[in-house]
């Protein structure tokens, strides 16, 4: 989701700096603020019971985060953390709500993203049963690409190292780093100085 | 309830009848209705390339059926299938989009619904990272109970079948089976004629 910024502190939206490392939440939080990025890179994650952190997605700038638990009387899922000195605009929720409201514009086109999110998150989750790991990291790969704007081919940088899209795939990082070569092979993504292009 | 009934009816909504296990729309059909559950229960499943059920939502009365497909521009990537017998609303879905725009609190309803259907994802995604099948049913049995007032120990009674259990956590029946015994030797669960309290 991407809101005017104008129309963000037209309802009280204010910029907020943090440094890289900076927990903007944390699992477990309430979800009170509609948060934007104006400027740099946050982290959505997890860990499991042996502390293994996975990594769940990489957002950047014109990017919303977390606004799906504002609708939904819940804890955040996950942490968010910095990657980068960041900017960010952070809207008390019952504005985001109020803003919602005034603007249904803006709702309807809420609809639609979160529709997206929702629709490539089961796709991901589908792809995960397959037993064919080009089938998995093809579910994760179109779930991070849907987050961004733009969609011409090969485009989309991967901000994950391999061994992050084996955590989140379930798959061994050996058999991460094959099935991305055959890949690159097959033209479905292109490896720039080990950077993936999708 | 996501749409109140009688806006449903008012604009031309009709009531489809269907029978346990009848299929409501098919993977791969174009949306082109909004369905909502009148009565009854009703499943989004696909099947993994062995064959194996994967349940992806379960639905009951009140609920809007696959409704995030109305927002984009793809086939359903699932199927939709009764449990129970069901009575279902359905409404073209070139009327449906005029009436969210028309009604801004059903843009509103909507993006709650989808949110609900997301923050189900997310927490569903942590088990595939777990290859613990223990953890696994765990997830399932807070999220089922996070919606429930009573927290105290054994005060929840799991309403899922066993099949319906290992279907949403991609386990075999008999290893849903033996883990939930296992969690009821280890004090988790109790069981009282087969049924599971939490």
């Amino acid at each position: 989701m991407n809101i005017e910024p104008d129309i963000l502190y037209s309802y009280g939206g204010e910029i907020k700096l943090y440094k890289q490392h900076d927990v903007i939440y944390r699992e477990g939080d309430h979800a009170t603020f509609y948060y934007q990025i104006v400027k740099g890179k946050i982290k959505l994650n997890s860990y499991n019971e042996e502390g293994k952190e996975f990594i769940h997605n990489i957002i950047g700038e014109k990017q919303s985060f977390g606004d799906a638990m504002i609708f939904v009387e819940k804890f955040y899922v996950m942490n968010a953390i910095c990657l980068s000195d960041t900017e960010i605009i952070k809207l008390p929720k019952n504005r985001f709500i109020e803003l919602l409201k005034n603007n249904p514009e803006i709702s309807l086109e809420m609809n639609a993203c979160l529709s997206q999110r929702l629709y490539f998150k089961a796709i991901m989750l589908q792809s995960m049963s397959s037993q064919n790991p080009i089938v998995r990291l093809e579910g994760l790969l179109n779930y991070l690409k849907s987050y961004h704007e733009g969609d011409c081919a090969h485009s989309f940088p991967v901000e994950l190292t391999r061994q992050q899209i084996a955590n989140l795939t379930g798959l061994r990082v050996e058999t991460v780093i094959r099935t991305l070569k055959k890949m690159e092979h097959q033209g479905k993504l292109k490896i720039k100085e080990r950077k993936i292009l999708y | 309830m996501v749409i109140r009934e009688e806006i449903l009816h008012s604009v031309g909504a009709i009531t489809r009848h269907y029978q346990p296990s009848e299929i409501i729309f098919n993977e791969g059909d174009i949306p082109k209705y909004y369905y909502q559950i009148a009565s009854g229960e009703a499943k989004l499943n696909n099947y993994t390339d062995d064959g194996k059920e994967i349940i992806q939502t379960l639905l009951e009365e009140g609920q809007s059926i696959g409704e995030s497909l109305l927002f984009l521009d793809k086939v359903y990537p699932i199927s939709a299938v009764a449990i129970t017998k069901c009575s279902v609303l359905r409404l073209p879905k070139s009327i449906f989009l005029d009436l969210i725009k028309l009604y801004p609190e059903i843009s509103f309803n909507m993006n709650k619904t989808i949110s609900q259907k997301l923050y189900f994802k997310l927490i569903m995604s942590q088990n595939l990272s777990s290859q613990n099948p223990m953890a696994k049913l765990k997830v399932l049995m807070d999220y089922l109970k996070s919606f429930q007032k009573e927290q105290s120990p054994y005060s929840f009674r799991i309403p899922l079948t066993r099949q319906q259990m290992a279907s949403l956590t991609g386990l075999c029946v008999e290893t849903a089976i033996r883990t939930i015994k296992m969690m009821e030797r280890d004090k988790i669960v109790k069981i009282i004629d087969r049924k599971i309290l939490y």
